[in-house]
């Protein structure tokens, strides 16, 4: 038996995934609030980790790296199964090396559908900020947060509709506009997540066997050769 | 004096920046020390860090209290004279390919405002221009903060070309940012930190000893 415990950040693209391959695994979800601490997620992975029993094969965990958060996390009775990227941006680009090979291009705030509509959203967080502060003072903050990228970059993936994707580039060429960023949308892909859900578990993945914990090095770093440029959305 | 300290922690820990700007002034008018007066701003940051970590505060608020941080320093005359005048004994960055700050601008304030002299290399630094910092100054203390997972290879990269310039026996690397036990163990450092305060910390250990009898795991990890 395998379970699923996920991110609500790609809650849609899992779904949409797990649709199509006729995938009928349980579904645990975590919230996304929980990436800006990725301590408490950790211990929020691992409780629900041991929560599953004897009858459990596999406890696939459809995160990445996110900040250390998968690291030293370890089940009883099955084996991890972790997308070997960096994070969800990476795993809807396809994978850290066509992220690397993206950010040769500048330095990207990437957005998704899950990120813009989650609490920690940038548009989300921005009106929180204008509400408590005022503009001027907000501008500011938002100029620190934003130093150094170059453009909001959208991940589409093919899901959202017209009518959606329209929305949420309108939703960005505001903030560009604002914080005189260039915006464009880049194509995503499900290709992992499909892999993750038809249990194809190949080298993009690590597997970690009853008892062993999630180590550092399992994830392969190995950033030398790399023009990696871009930064990944808070 | 005792009640302006208790307010003006409270005025930071509610972000409210004038209140910060006009308690500091009357502070230093009233002839209270700029370290305690510092002090007190550090205190009314780390509640803030709390009310984070509650969920009460968002990641917009963590800026505009280093924003508030960063003003108070330009009141404060030994901040000021600072740069100029200190030796340098902290070299610190952030590293190749990163472009994250707040931390490492925060933790500069710090330990400049405690007189600990500190060479900021900014942002996207490549190796070779810290390890040509640690060469041409001497400084003790190396500090390289990163908060991608991409900045740990960076990071290993530089302590690399430190240990084959012979460098290595010379300064205490501190690495800071999204990092742990683990990366500092990877990357090969002395010590990893993700508190500003904590980082001020380890500096003024490693500053008030012999820098070659200094242990790995002297100083705990927060």
């Amino acid at each position: 038996m395998t379970t699923v415990i996920a991110c609500e950040t790609i809650k849609d693209e899992i779904m949409y995934v797990a649709d199509k391959v006729q995938c009928k695994y349980p579904f645990l979800w975590m919230s996304s609030s929980l990436h800006k601490y990725p301590e408490r997620l950790r211990h929020e992975l691992q409780k629900e980790i041991d929560k599953c029993g004897k009858d459990e094969d596999n406890i696939l965990l459809l995160f990445g790296y996110c900040g250390n958060a998968v690291l030293g996390l370890s089940s009883r009775y099955a084996r991890l199964i972790i997308p070997k990227m960096d994070d969800c941006i990476s795993l809807l680009l396809g994978g850290n090396q066509r992220r690397k090979d993206l950010s040769t291009k500048g330095r990207a705030y990437y957005l998704t559908k899950g990120w813009m509509n989650s609490d920690s959203g940038l548009a989300v967080e921005y009106n929180r900020c204008v509400m408590k502060y005022g503009y001027d003072k907000s501008n500011m903050v938002f100029k620190v947060m934003l130093k150094g990228y170059k453009s909001f970059d959208v991940i589409d993936t093919g899901i959202a509709s017209k009518e959606t994707m329209s929305d949420m580039m309108d939703a960005v060429q505001k903030l560009a506009d604002r914080f005189d960023l260039e915006h464009k949308v880049i194509k995503g892909t499900l290709e992992v997540l499909d892999k993750s859900l038809s249990g194809q578990w190949d080298e993009d993945f690590v597997v970690v066997e009853p008892g062993e914990k999630v180590k550092f090095e399992y994830f392969g770093f190995d950033f030398q050769q790399s023009k990696m440029q871009d930064v990944i959305s808070i | 004096m005792v009640n302006t300290r208790r307010m003006l922690v409270t005025a930071v820990e509610t972000l409210d920046e004038e209140k910060v700007i006009r308690l500091v002034k009357m502070g230093l008018n009233k002839g209270i020390s700029p370290l305690d007066l510092i002090e007190d701003v550090h205190q009314g940051m780390k509640r803030v860090g709390v009310l984070y970590e509650r969920e009460n505060y968002y990641i917009a608020d963590l800026i505009m209290a280093s924003l508030i941080f960063q003003r108070v320093l330009t009141l404060i005359p030994i901040t000021k004279e600072s740069a100029s005048e200190q030796k340098p004994q902290v070299i610190i960055g952030t590293v190749k390919h990163d472009i994250h700050d707040i931390g490492k601008n925060i933790i500069k304030g710090l330990l400049r405002s405690r007189g600990i002299g500190v060479i900021d290399l900014g942002v996207d630094v490549p190796p070779d221009v810290f390890v040509d910092a640690v060469q041409e100054t001497g400084a003790k203390i190396l500090g390289l903060s990163g908060l991608l997972t991409s900045s740990y290879e960076v990071m290993r990269e530089i302590i690399d070309t430190l240990n084959k310039s012979n460098l290595r026996s010379r300064v205490q690397v501190m690495i800071g940012g999204m990092v742990n036990e683990d990366v500092k163990e990877y990357v090969g450092a002395d010590y990893w930190v993700d508190d500003c305060a904590y980082g001020v910390e380890v500096c003024r250990h490693i500053l008030n000893i012999d820098v070659n009898s200094c242990s790995n795991t002297m100083v705990g990890v927060v």
